[in-house]
């Protein structure tokens, strides 16, 4: 198998600039990143996701942020068993994989199950959202990314 | 295998750590990358990249390019080129794979099964145009490692039990430069239920449970991974013949095999996950033009 794909790859900027002003019915797929909001050193506390319902089930997350990080993720439904409490299901690829990278030495990704992660994703980002609003970030303030705080 | 179609007010884009993590084809993709900024112009440019992939293949979205191609009201000549580029190369995996990769799902052009593999290689290589020699992408299973994560360490990635999500049945190390890195991609039942139709018999396959296919181009690995599923145990010989691929595939009854060059590449393991206990990592939420 050659690599056909690399003439394109060069291609991708411009083709995608003009499909901006092609592409009528849906917005405009070269989203520009315009900037970011955070969570605040200070945002702490716990936040439940909405039940965000897949086509496997319902999902929803409770999350834990402390000093502005996430210290723990609890998933409160999955469509697999469906277990409260402690998350029981490693299917959700973040999830599971924070989880290896944070304890498993040396282990950076896995392959496998996925299916419950789009509900997992939007529960998260709700519950997430629902925190950064109710700790009052310093919005405009905020560094653009947290890279540099990484240890 | 795309996004439920106006999830995108659900759309997640965040920052944690040096990992930028985003929603995307109905999934999660992960990047981590260890020599640029997570939340650099380059970054940006990769999600911008997957979330146009996704809106223009997105079989969920009647906009797409795809599904008005599919509705007969988009030709295939005022397509982007890269449409054409997909569906030419679903073909070349059509004649190469004996008909087990097909660009149709249910009768209804769908090219899927080659998207994100595609999209996730070429973002590997628009982060290295920017750059970047370090660094390792997850798309839902999927996974592109490029360089290593640290000096004198090696990116390693877990090939997950199909019977049991706790447990890791193999551990594959990427080679480092001058190699063109490791791709991994695993194709089975756990990963969507039953949504995989053999295309030569017109059923789901019933001889494997997975099959996880290791190479270094994500967008051979993950096609091949799809229409080895369909083959079933044919695809041990058939991933044999293919030059630089390798597989490890499980059975439902949890027996399993691999390709002769498979044990050269991976350490054969049976671990458990560990319990999840807590991470502590920085988080930055992205906030894009056309989301919310």
């Amino acid at each position: 198998m050659n690599r056909p794909a690399l003439a394109t790859a060069g291609t991708v900027l411009g083709v995608l600039l003009l499909l901006g002003g092609k592409a009528a019915t849906s917005p405009t797929p070269f989203a520009l990143v315009q900037g970011s909001s955070s969570l605040s050193a200070t945002a702490a506390g716990t936040s439940t996701g909405p039940v965000i319902n897949t086509r496997y089930g319902p999902v929803q997350v409770e999350v834990v942020v402390a000093g502005g990080r996430i210290t723990d993720v609890t998933a409160l439904q999955l469509p697999t068993g469906g277990q409260s409490g402690q998350i029981a299901d490693y299917s959700s690829p973040l999830l599971r994989r924070e989880a290896i990278a944070a304890q498993s030495a040396g282990i950076h990704s896995v392959s496998g199950a996925t299916y419950t992660s789009q509900g997992y994703a939007s529960s998260l980002q709700s519950a997430l959202d629902q925190l950064a609003a109710s700790s009052q970030t310093q919005a405009s303030s905020v560094a653009p990314t947290s890279a540099g705080a990484k240890a | 295998m795309s996004a439920c179609a106006g999830a995108d007010r659900n759309e997640l884009d965040y920052v944690l750590g040096q990992r930028r993590i985003v929603s995307v084809m109905g999934t999660v993709f992960t990047v981590d990358v260890r020599d640029l900024d997570p939340a650099s112009s380059a970054l940006d440019d990769v999600v911008a990249w997957w979330r146009w992939v996704d809106a223009t293949f997105s079989t969920y979205r009647p906009s797409s390019q795809v599904s008005r191609l599919a509705a007969e009201t988009l030709e295939l000549a005022d397509c982007a080129p890269e449409v054409r580029h997909v569906l030419r190369l679903c073909r070349e995996a059509a004649a190469i794979s004996g008909g087990h990769f097909t660009e149709r799902y249910d009768g209804r052009l769908d090219p899927s099964g080659m998207v994100k593999g595609w999209s996730v290689e070429l973002a590997s290589q628009m982060l290295r145009r920017a750059g970047s020699q370090h660094h390792c992408i997850s798309a839902g299973g999927d996974v592109r490692c490029v360089g290593v994560p640290a000096a004198g360490e090696l990116w390693r990635v877990g090939v997950v039990d199909p019977r049991d999500p706790r447990r890791l049945l193999a551990v594959v190390a990427a080679p480092q430069a001058p190699s063109p890195g490791l791709a991994v991609a695993t194709s089975g039942t756990a990963e969507r239920g039953h949504h995989i139709i053999d295309p030569v018999t017109g059923r789901p396959p019933q001889d494997l449970a997975s099959i996880s296919v290791v190479g270094s181009d994500l967008t051979l690995v993950d096609w091949a991974a799809t229409a080895a599923f369909a083959m079933g145990h044919d695809a041990r010989a058939w991933i044999d013949a293919i030059d630089g691929l390798d597989a490890y595939a499980v059975t439902p009854e949890g027996d399993y095999w691999y390709t002769d060059g498979f044990e050269a590449r991976a350490e054969l393991v049976q671990v458990p996950l560990p319990p999840l206990t807590t991470w502590s990592v920085p988080a930055t939420r992205r906030t894009t033009a056309g989301s919310s």
